[in-house]
């Protein structure tokens, strides 16, 4: 139920700057990733939020009230943390009550309250563990629980799937999509940076690099419309292959990006592309091809659906898909679409 | 047999011998102590020496016990350790909270300058600790006594607490602010529980170092009114005799509650020693 306003913070540890001149709107129940390389300031923007840490210019308005002088404590906000941050000392149960005793609710509620969340996390037959007996999995979802007997206006996530292993965090990923299906009146918002997490949960992805906002947009939007070549090549996963040279110039632009699905492989007399498979990944339900051409400095990457009869050391074309070739100004920036030169082109 | 294995044997042996060495080196006073303790006065010197009595005797311990003022200097002994651990546990780990939590202009400064205080040996400040007590008219007091092993274990006690709350990760308070806590209530419900093993392996090493000082102790603690019991023990020393049975009965007396002590913090101690060090 909350709305959260932030405008022009800035954050400053001494003489290093962190965050510069952040301006965001997330509207009440959205879930909104924070996305960006390691070191770009996601934790420390989502700490300003939570209080943890003091915002050093600029404004932060929860639910219409300035909060930058609200004490953690007292902003209604929820946090989870990378490492869980679970009391050693007390058992499942204690570690979710806690909060509650803290704002005196009565014994009764307490246990309702602790037993309904442990009963949607399947916690109940762990309730009077410590935390220390507790697998990974288990110990995040008593601190997601910990935050969810709160009844937050706003929850907060920092990775906090980064330290399980693979499978679990798919599954995780599900049960934390699904928990903001439940409350649908709750903010969430989640650091990460790995961009399928951010591509499969999000409302909208928030792009940070190096302190400053890039963009800001439902993740399908910056997937098919990056504004920029650095968050062209952050979303997408094989990344987004990038032309400059004549190639570019003969469609007006300084870089032409073009994403591993959207190279169609071809014969290579009749190709403007052309180059070696020097490395092929074959996962079953596609196929990953490397193709490096005379004077590349590194392979261009072309997903095929399925399974392919290339093999390595073939010499192939390749055509992008003439509506998907994004381009990109000296400066890094997008060009403006409905260009007649990709018409000409084409 | 592989190098390897032969290599190791031999390690193995090596190191049970140098322990053992050490052990032995370290356990014979201890258990001279012992036997001599209970030894009558006239076997202590027989010739040629043996380790344990012919004549097992608690003669010395009643010496000790109803003779002396060996049960007065232990209760002083007592108060003086207890003080000065009290005192020792609460400012330093507020004072090691503080150098653990927040950074604040002069804190590296500080902390290193309290070591510093440490490289003065404790015999250079007995004259002016002996006037300054004497003006405030402390001397022969708990007080005094209390203030001069604080200037010794303080320190020590600050740095170690710092350590060891070091070892206790930030998120923990950080979740518990954001669970609503404030800062002193997660300092009571979380900081402090989670410091307990350190604590006790801080508060022994206080009380020991308290129980064990002898030069403070002998020129303040004149009278009964506060001599402690290192200082007692050479009560039994004579100007041409001394009576080694009780000093040894006394000696004993003095270290069996500690060793007691310190088995039943053992655990605890380990496991705080160990935190601090590894982190
Ligand atoms: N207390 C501090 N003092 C000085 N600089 C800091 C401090 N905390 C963080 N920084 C700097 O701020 C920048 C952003 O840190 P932050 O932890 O927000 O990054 P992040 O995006 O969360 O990275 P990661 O993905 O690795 O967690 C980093 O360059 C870091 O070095
Ligand atoms: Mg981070």
């Amino acid at each position: 139920m909350s709305d959260v306003t932030i405008r022009g913070l800035n954050k400053r540890y001494g003489q290093t700057q962190v965050l510069h001149d952040i301006d965001l709107d997330i509207p009440s129940g959205e879930f909104v990733v924070l996305l960006g390389p390691s070191g770009c300031g996601k934790s420390t923007l989502l700490r300003c939020i939570s209080g943890l840490e003091s915002i050093t210019s600029g404004g932060l308005m929860i639910e219409g009230r300035r909060a930058n002088d609200i004490p953690a404590r007292k902003r209604g906000v929820a946090m989870v943390f990378q490492s869980y941050a679970l009391y050693p000392h007390m058992t499942v149960r204690e570690n979710m009550a806690y909060g509650l005793k803290l704002r005196k609710m009565e014994k009764a509620k307490i246990d309702a309250t602790v037993n309904g969340a442990a009963e949607r996390l399947q916690l109940t037959p762990f309730l009077d563990r410590l935390p220390k007996a507790l697998s990974g999995g288990q110990r995040q979802r008593v601190a997601i629980g910990r935050a969810i007997v709160q009844d937050p206006k706003l929850f907060l996530f920092d990775e906090p799937l980064s330290n399980l292993d693979a499978s679990l965090r798919v599954q995780m990923r599900i049960e934390i999509a699904q928990i903001h299906r439940q409350l649908s009146q709750t903010t969430m918002i989640y650091v990460t940076h790995d961009q399928v997490e951010a591509m499969t949960m999000a409302d909208r992805i928030v792009v940070l690099e190096g302190g400053h906002i890039r963009q800001v947009g439902k993740p399908l939007d910056l997937y098919r419309r990056p504004n920029s070549l650095f968050v062209a090549g952050f979303i997408g996963s094989p990344k987004m292959n990038f032309i400059t040279g004549p190639m570019a110039q003969s469609r007006g632009a300084a870089t032409i990006g073009v994403r591993p699905e959207a190279l169609d492989v071809t014969d290579p007399t009749d190709a403007e592309i052309s180059g070696e498979i020097v490395h092929s990944e074959e996962l079953g339900a596609f196929t990953f091809l490397y193709i490096k051409g005379a004077d590349d400095a590194e392979p261009m990457v072309v997903q095929q659906p399925g399974q392919t009869s290339y093999s390595e050391g073939t010499v192939v074309g390749l055509r992008p898909v003439p509506e998907e070739i994004h381009r990109f100004g000296t400066d890094g920036n997008r060009l403006g679409e409905g260009d007649p030169e990709i018409r000409t082109a084409n | 047999m592989t190098f390897a294995r032969t290599r190791a044997v031999f390690s193995g042996f090596v190191a049970y011998a140098v322990l053992t060495a050490f052990a032995i080196f370290a356990l014979t006073p201890l258990v001279l102590m012992f036997a001599t303790a209970f030894k009558p006065s006239v076997e202590i010197f027989q010739i040629p020496p043996r380790l344990l009595p012919d004549q097992w005797t608690l003669g010395n311990f009643q010496t000790v016990l109803f003779e002396s003022d060996i049960p007065v200097y232990a209760l002083n002994s007592l108060v003086v350790g207890g003080g000065t651990t009290l005192v020792a546990l609460t400012l330093g780990c507020a004072a090691g909270y503080g150098f653990s939590r927040f950074r604040f202009t002069g804190s590296s400064f500080f902390l290193l300058a309290m070591l510093v205080g440490q490289l003065v040996p404790l015999a250079a400040l007995i004259v002016p600790f002996y006037l300054l007590f004497d003006g405030f008219r402390l001397i022969d007091t708990y007080g005094a006594l209390i203030i001069g092993h604080l200037t010794v274990v303080l320190p020590l006690v600050v740095w170690m607490a710092t350590s060891y709350i070091d070892t206790i990760p930030r998120e923990l308070e950080e979740a518990s602010i954001m669970d609503g806590a404030s800062r002193l209530g997660t300092l009571w419900r979380i900081t402090l529980p989670l410091a307990f093993p350190g604590m006790v392996a801080i508060g022994v090493f206080a009380f020991l170092n308290s129980w064990n000082e002898f030069v403070l102790a002998s020129i303040i603690g004149v009278t009964n009114a506060s001599r402690t019991l290192p200082v007692g023990l050479t009560e039994f020393a004579g100007m041409f005799t001394t009576d080694w049975g009780s000093t040894m009965a006394a000696s004993v007396l003095m270290t069996v509650p500690v060793l007691i002590a310190f088995l039943f913090f053992q655990k605890y101690f380990v496991k705080g020693l160990a935190a601090g060090a590894v982190k």
